[in-house]
């Protein structure tokens, strides 16, 4: 049931695991898919979210509440009181705490911050997960993405000469 | 998208199998190139990932410089950052794996490989005539709908001297500009330019579209003059070097095309194709197309378009229109020149290498318009890109006794259909809900409760916002013109144009 506090405006977002969580429809917009839901007029004051359990939902409300911009009696004038550069700065340190999480979690995040549409976060989930990639060895990438090498012996050969302009 | 005979993509991707292709193609793409090289020596998906000529020819665009195709975008972007040589190990054969299929990647596959030279398209809804009267074209067509004139260009030297033949013949050696973004600048030369062009299977390829051949390139103005119909030109008062770009040579092969949009500042249009066809889909004014989004910046009335290419839109969205939800269209060919009115909406594809000069310009037709876009705002560009859509709080459903206009298009359940295919009004403020909703609406809101959306300059007036004034509030930068030249523009056209006082009077009040 939405409910009003304090003027809000409140939602309920479903996970499939039967999990409920009513969020501000202010930080629930910062997802663009829930935000054209609502928009639209599709939504109505619960929205279920399917393929994301409510462990990541949890998290992706998480990140939502901190990157909501502020409203109220700071809201309008924000940018001309608080140096917005102290802002970012805060944001940053914060973001970078929030995606200490194993690597499963971070490609759920990935695909669940990819289906709502959350620029802010599949920006921060994807560089986190390219940062991984840059600069280390194979055997690295292999271990932290769980990838299997499925090269025939002869066949990774040729293409690691095929690649030699990589490791130089 | 997964299906049967795909079981090497969960131990080839690992962790990331949970991610759909497309997003992995965004996730590679924001590799540097070595690690792409890399990675695609980690596992058999990866290096499929890796070897995507579209991820290729990203990477080339970012690095930009001297442009010298090598037969592929890789090739080409290895050499360009001298990571492999002439003569390389680059001359791979392509690889197969058995057990790894992607729908993503075949129907990417699918567009670049495509081929056009059927796909014309002609319902006679585009009038054509040989040639028009001034007072015909001004009383039927100007601001009206679009024409197609096939005698305008009878007498220029283009229609001979622009074969691409010809054309590498004469400016080989000239560099052109390209529709493409990237943040370097790209450097092409002609002859690099059409060896390019026959090699390639680009889905977007790169397009020429150049405003400054003027000053590269100067020959080619002899060959052509601005159609009578289309003389009357309200920038021609401006110095060139203040006046914003108004003519663009254009070269593209199969498959490239400008996507959808409306021309900048709600200019008018004519086009000529000298060689090639070209397949032109329009819609009115206030028409957004379906899977098209405009946003409308609050801050500073920056129009920025979100569209598919026109090669996506034509295979992936006009096959779901119904009847009544097309656009207007036409396949112009060599020879023919076509006039986009003010505001109108307009997509192209190539449908084979074609050669064309267009020519955007200011009229007594369209000057208003012009005029009211540039003021400060942004509630009335969206309207005047949008219609009613561009209204907060504005229901679609008072477009539904929108009267036919002069062309026969019914556009009302169209806006409706992209409202729910979108899945939003197609116009939203890029910043905060707040900022959307704060600025004064509700007085106009009330007054349009009967109205129906009109390219008229008085209706689209009222969405001007009168507490902004050209002096103190933002100029935005996608306005043809910055502001001081813009004063400048109505300061000399109000001298030397003394008939037009009347109408400067009006866009000044």
């Amino acid at each position: 049931m939405a409910t009003r506090e304090a003027g809000k405006k409140m939602i309920m977002l479903k996970s499939p695991d039967g999990m409920e969580f009513e969020v501000e429809e202010a930080v629930a917009m910062e997802s663009q898919t829930i935000r054209k839901m609502i928009e639209d007029d599709c939504a109505d004051t619960a929205i279920l979210i399917p393929n994301i359990n409510s462990k990541i939902l949890s998290r992706v409300i998480e990140y939502c509440n901190k990157h909501v911009p502020t409203t109220g009696a700071t809201g309008a004038a924000a940018s001309d009181t608080v140096a917005p550069a102290a802002l970012a700065e805060d944001l940053k340190i914060w973001d970078a705490e929030f995606i200490k999480v194993n690597r499963a979690t971070r490609f759920n995040l990935i695909q669940a911050a990819s289906y709502l549409n959350i620029k802010g976060l599949l920006d921060l989930t994807s560089q986190t997960t390219i940062d991984t990639i840059s600069d280390n060895s194979l055997e690295e990438i292999r271990s932290f993405l769980s990838t299997k090498n499925d090269y025939l012996p002869e066949e990774e050969q040729t293409i690691r000469r095929e690649n030699q302009w990589a490791f130089q | 998208m997964e299906s049967a005979g795909n079981d090497r993509r969960g131990a080839a991707l690992g962790g990331l199998a949970v991610l759909p292709d497309e997003l992995l193609c965004a996730i590679v793409d924001l590799l540097q190139p070595t690690d792409i090289g890399r990675l695609a020596c980690v596992s058999s998906v990866m290096y499929i990932l890796c070897n995507e000529e579209p991820l290729w020819m990203s990477k080339y665009l970012f690095v930009g410089g001297h442009f010298e195709y090598k037969g592929s975008w890789k090739k080409t972007t290895l050499s360009r950052l001298n990571l492999c040589s002439e003569k390389s190990e680059l001359e791979q054969k392509a690889r197969h794996f058995d057990g790894f299929n992607s729908l993503y990647l075949y129907r990417r596959w699918y567009r670049c490989f495509t081929t056009l030279s059927s796909y014309s398209f002609d319902n006679g809804h585009v009038e054509r005539k040989d040639d028009l009267s001034l007072d015909h074209f001004r009383s039927q067509y100007d601001g009206k709908g679009p024409v197609l004139l096939g005698k305008l260009a009878e007498s220029w030297p283009a229609r001979t001297k622009w074969s691409m033949q010809q054309l590498v013949h004469d400016y080989g050696e000239v560099t052109f500009r390209i529709s493409q973004r990237s943040p370097k600048k790209i450097i092409m030369k002609l002859k690099d330019y059409v060896s390019y062009m026959e090699l390639q299977h680009d889905e977007d390829p790169l397009y020429i579209f150049d405003d400054k051949f003027g000053e590269s390139a100067p020959a080619l103005l002899e060959d052509y003059r601005v159609p009578h119909l289309f003389q009357e030109d309200l920038f021609d008062v401006l110095d060139y070097e203040q006046r914003p770009a108004f003519r663009w040579f254009i070269i593209g092969p199969e498959r490239s095309g400008a996507s959808w949009h409306v021309d900048p500042g709600l200019t008018s249009a004519w086009n000529t194709l000298l060689c090639g066809r070209k397949r032109w889909a329009l819609y009115p004014p206030g028409r957004v197309p379906g899977g098209v989004t405009v946003h409308v910046s609050a801050e500073d009335g920056d129009v920025d378009i979100d569209t598919p290419t026109s090669l996506q839109w034509w295979l992936d969205i006009y096959p779901h229109l119904a009847e009544h939800e097309k656009p207007l269209e036409c396949t112009q060919l060599p020879g023919e020149t076509i006039f986009v009115p003010s505001g109108w909406w307009h997509c192209v594809l190539n449908l084979e290498t074609t050669v064309a000069v267009t020519q955007n310009f200011v009229n007594q037709s369209n000057f208003e318009h012009v005029c009211l876009d540039m003021a400060p705002g942004h509630c009335h560009k969206g309207v005047c890109r949008a219609g009613l859509l561009a209204v907060p709080g504005k229901s679609v459903r008072d477009m539904e006794n929108h009267p036919p206009g002069t062309i026969t298009l019914n556009h009302n359940d169209m806006t409706r259909t992209e409202e729910r295919l979108k899945g939003s009004g197609s116009v939203r403020a890029s910043n905060s809900e707040s900022q959307y909703s704060s600025f004064e609406f509700s007085d106009v809101d009330k007054s349009l409760e009967n109205q129906v959306f009109s390219y008229d300059i008085g209706f689209l007036s009222q969405f001007l916002e009168k507490e902004k004034d050209h002096y103190t509030s933002v100029w935005s930068p996608t306005n043809p013109i910055g502001q001081r030249e813009a004063r400048e523009w109505l300061r000399r056209l109000w001298v030397l144009k003394p008939e037009l006082r009347g109408l400067i009077w009006k866009v000044h009040a």
